[in-house]
């Protein structure tokens, strides 16, 4: 083979992964007695026709069956996005600097957190919610808030591995238990709202609110703040040097060492970005859609970050593209329910697959001999 | 390839290995390069050759480990070459390995380790501990073995008694032809010479071994017969009787004047040595100066000890020695990637003996790895980017906060023209794991270079290279040396050390044994202090 194909090859695999996913994923409906063409024509058509309908403008988007989804539905899957491509970000930043940040989950729920009790400053009333600092002060301290704690929860373990050989898998996944547990205990306890029964804080002041854009769904400027967020990522690790140093300590640790990079350093900083995008994941969710820190305020956008970062390639535009994909799918997979009776959760096998499909390359000298002993052999 | 054959071995004398043209490409290095290989049925025969010679390529080929990209392999004068694709063949084709790593499962007890795999089973699956205790208790009597304890947990055992169970291990899956790669790396002379007597008690039984060493000592005490490995081919082949350690020494290290068969290749490399002044006594200023320098390699042994060195300005200083003799170890400290124990180093009379690599390399210490694939380029990084490394903070290479990307591709592409680098389609954007290997230490060189260091510190600089690339680097050096550069230059190809070096310093069992001036570069004198046969610390291994 020679290589120009094997590398398009090589670019063309999240996509051989989708379709193994969903091929896999039919099977799986088959086996079960399920119609599994018309189960995932209507996945198809849902997922689709979520974004042609954003890109027509309509307000109206059809599905087979004549059902018809307003503008509020659409709205309220761009909002489920929003988090996936924090997430995503999140996972991936850390994966180029060498390091697997498993622990998303549990830098999104302290950035919630954060985010939560910062957003109670200046109230004044507190059942509507009225405040009294400025939106242009209130809203960036309360994401910084959350992106520092964010930072904190995911730089600890970095320092953890720099300093005492900890590996990252252990330490973020372990911190995803304390954060979940202290979370829990403060919202029983000191950081309780007295007036209502639930686990959950005060509510924030409205200062510190993401204002609906589409009334009564959950659809924020958040979104934007994410596709912000992509090209500054973009921008961090293709124009800069941190990005470059990120990149090459990722790459080869030894070489970036022995050329005199600040190794630890620079994976500190990574996961520091890195727990940061969580962080303000877990922020845009309470700021959007709680308006106060609740128990299980992260979901499972933390590990679905994982799979959207690896279909994306790490790279910052893969991994918007991913979070579309992956954000469609969980979408198009309730109507496809709706409409078909099949379980929403084989959204969850498609997903199973596609991460095992990537993972495959991470294999690595697997995938770079073979690209390269055709190679070396041409260049000499 | 072979200068004397091993006895013209009788028809009917039968080989229990064969390898025949071997060849094994790695990505930018050709590991084996059409490698031959006999080995007498019933003899004791070392490999020998520097590190990087291709001599655990070769045995993991043997083994099945590997798999060969071309040649042929005839275990007991049968063709295997097809059927030995794994371990398991190997083994079932008689073959054992005793690897430089063991693999013994710490938790597991002796007994076990040695069965595992093969466990002798009674009806119903459960593991017949007694069958398999006989058997091990006939072997270790066989052989004399004391004190191993069949119950004691492989944890407990001293590295030779692993050594030992790992054999043992060999021999219970029915090995008659055992493979040690470096068996005595970590072992202490006494237990080395137990170990190499229980390998005779072996081959007295009807075994073949195999092993690769790079002792010299090991070689002309142990082996019956002896091949000579490097950059990748078989040089030489000889009866151990019919040999001696100068005419070893110079094969490995690939000498070219001494008057044998077969060294013409690299005799261009030497006849038209570039042409240089000779450093006058007067310009006494040193650039590097280190005291009492001792450090510890990965595994907490002894790197080196009580170095003392001085390198004046614009002097090429060789440092030559067997490897393992502390050499790799001790530029890596004076580069500050590795720690030493104690010590002090300086630079232009500076102390940087507490500076970081990055603060040294500020003080002007420039450093070109011996791994360059690990430790000096990042492969899967463009050209441009591993031009940029180091220096990705720097306004005047294109770096700062901000990139400048334009900028760092045009000084990329200058320096491809300036240094040679042949990249190949892409240029500056190829990914530098594509290069080949010469072409890579070229960029590492010119990179090395870049900002105009003090000192240079190369480990095997032109190891694995052709002639041509070869002497590209050493022209970039001669350059650079002109300008005031110093250079410390650790080597183990005589040839280049006597080509280029203004004097050698020679390490022998973690120490420098001796210094050799430029009027007497000559093998013998340096064969000499290399073997531990002159020079100040003479110990028992040397004979």
């Amino acid at each position: 083979m020679n290589t120009s194909t094997s590398a398009l090859l090589l670019r063309l695999r999240p996509i051989f992964s989708v379709l193994i996913g969903l091929s896999i994923a039919g099977i799986a409906m088959a086996l079960s007695g399920y119609h599994a063409m018309e189960a995932l024509s209507s996945l198809g058509s849902a997922s689709t026709g979520l974004y042609t309908g954003v890109l027509r403008g309509s307000n109206d988007i059809n599905l087979p069956g004549g059902a018809h989804l307003s503008m509020f539905v659409l709205a309220q899957s761009l909002s489920r996005i929003t988090p996936l491509i924090f997430t995503g970000l999140s996972v991936a930043i850390g994966l180029r600097a060498g390091l697997f940040n498993i622990g998303c989950q549990g830098q999104m729920t302290v950035g919630a957190l954060a985010a939560a009790v910062i957003g109670q400053l200046g109230i004044t009333n507190s059942s509507t919610g009225q405040g009294s600092l400025p939106v242009w002060i209130h809203i960036p301290i309360t994401l910084a808030a959350a992106a520092a704690a964010g930072g904190c929860w995911a730089g600890f373990a970095a320092w953890f591995k720099t300093k005492r050989g900890v590996h990252e898998v252990l330490s973020t996944i372990m911190l995803n238990y304390i954060a979940a547990n202290i979370v829990i205990y403060l919202l029983t306890h000191n950081l309780k709202d007295p007036v209502s029964m639930a686990a959950q804080t005060r509510l924030m002041a409205s200062s510190a609110w993401f204002t609906p854009l589409v009334p009564g769904a959950n659809f924020s400027i958040g979104l934007f703040l994410a596709l912000a967020g992509v090209a500054l990522i973009a921008i961090i690790m293709n124009r800069t040097a941190l990005g470059y140093e990120i990149r090459a300590v990722g790459q080869g640790t030894e070489a970036a060492r022995t050329a005199g990079l600040p190794v630890a350093r620079t994976m500190i900083t990574a996961m520091f970005i890195s727990g940061s995008l969580s962080g303000i994941a877990g922020a845009v969710e309470v700021m959007a859609i709680h308006h106060r820190c609740v128990q299980g305020v992260a979901g499972t956008y933390g590990f679905d970050g994982i799979a959207v970062a690896l279909l994306g390639g790490l790279q910052a535009g893969g991994v918007l593209f991913s979070a579309l994909f992956f954000g469609a799918l969980s979408n198009g997979a309730s109507y496809m329910q709706m409409q078909t009776d099949v379980p929403d959760s084989i959204a969850v096998i498609v997903q199973s697959v596609v991460i095992i499909c990537i993972g495959i390359r991470y294999i690595p000298p697997v995938k770079f001999w073979n690209m390269r002993r055709s190679d070396a052999r041409s260049s000499i | 390839m072979t200068s004397s054959d091993p006895e013209s071995p009788a028809e009917q004398s039968i080989f229990a290995v064969r390898m025949e043209g071997i060849s094994k490409q790695y990505p930018g290095v050709l590991a084996n390069d059409r490698v031959d290989l006999k080995i007498l049925k019933g003899s004791m025969h070392a490999v020998i050759g520097e590190n990087g010679a291709g001599k655990s390529t070769l045995l993991g080929i043997l083994y099945g480990r590997t798999a060969a990209d071309s040649g042929k392999i005839y275990i007991n004068e049968i063709d295997l070459t097809r059927t030995l694709k794994s371990p398991a063949d190997a083994i079932h084709a008689g073959i054992g390995m005793v690897s430089q790593h063991y693999s013994l499962i710490p938790a597991l007890s002796v007994l076990e380790n040695c069965i595992l795999g093969a466990e002798p089973t009674v009806p119903g699956g459960w593991i017949d501990y007694r069958r398999a205790a006989q058997a091990i208790d006939l072997q270790i009597n066989l052989l004399g073995l004391k004190n191993i304890d069949l119950k004691a947990p492989a944890s407990s055992l001293s590295i030779a008694s692993q050594q030992k169970v790992e054999i043992l291990k060999a021999l219970y899956r029915g090995a008659s032809i055992l493979l040690l790669d470096e068996p005595t790396a970590t072992l202490a002379p006494a237990e080395s010479k137990g170990l190499f007597e229980l390998m005779q008690q072996l081959v007295t039984q009807g075994a073949t071994v195999v092993y690769i060493t790079h002792k010299l000592t090991e070689v002309m005490d142990y082996s019956t017969a002896v091949t000579v490995l490097r950059n990748g081919k078989s040089v030489a082949e000889f009866v151990t009787g019919q040999t001696s350690r100068e005419v070893l020494l110079a094969k490995m290290m690939g000498h070219t004047e001494l008057d044998l068969p077969s060294t013409q290749e690299k005799q261009s490399a030497s006849t038209s040595a570039l042409t240089r002044m000779p450093r006058t006594e007067s310009s006494n200023k040193p650039c590097l100066q280190a005291a009492g320098l001792s450090a510890a390699t990965d595994k907490k042994t002894t790197a080196f000890e009580d170095v003392n060195l001085e390198v004046q300005a614009g002097e090429i200083v060789g440092i030559a020695g067997v490897e393992g003799s502390g050499q790799r170890e001790l530029a890596e400290v004076l580069a500050g990637v590795r720690r030493a124990r104690n010590g002090v180093i300086k630079i232009d009379g500076k102390d940087v003996s507490r500076n970081t690599i990055q603060q040294r390399i500020e003080n002007g210490v420039s450093y070109i790895p011996e791994d360059r694939n690990r430790s000096g380029l990042i492969p899967t990084l463009t050209v441009a980017e591993n031009f940029l490394l180091g220096s990705q903070r720097d306004r005047s290479c294109g770096g700062g906060i901000f990139l400048n990307k334009k900028k760092i591709t045009q000084i990329a592409e200058s320096i491809i023209t300036a240094a040679d680098i042949r990249t190949g389609v892409g240029g500056a954007d190829r990914k530098a794991g594509l290069l080949s290997g010469g072409n890579q230490q070229k960029l590492l060189a010119a990179r090395a270079l870049k900002k105009r260091p003090k000192l240079l510190i190369a480990c095997q600089p032109t190891r694995g290279l052709d002639t041509a690339a070869a002497k590209s680097i050493y022209r970039r050096l001669r350059e650079a040396v002109e300008m005031g550069l110093s250079v410390l230059l650790i080597s183990s190809d005589l040839d280049e050390l006597f080509e280029i070096s203004d004097r050698i310093i020679v390490m022998f069992n973690h120490r420098i044994a001796g210094e050799i001036s430029k009027d007497q570069f000559q093998l013998d004198t340096i064969g000499a202090l290399m073997t531990g046969v002159s020079g100040a610390p003479l110990n028992e291994a040397s004979k």
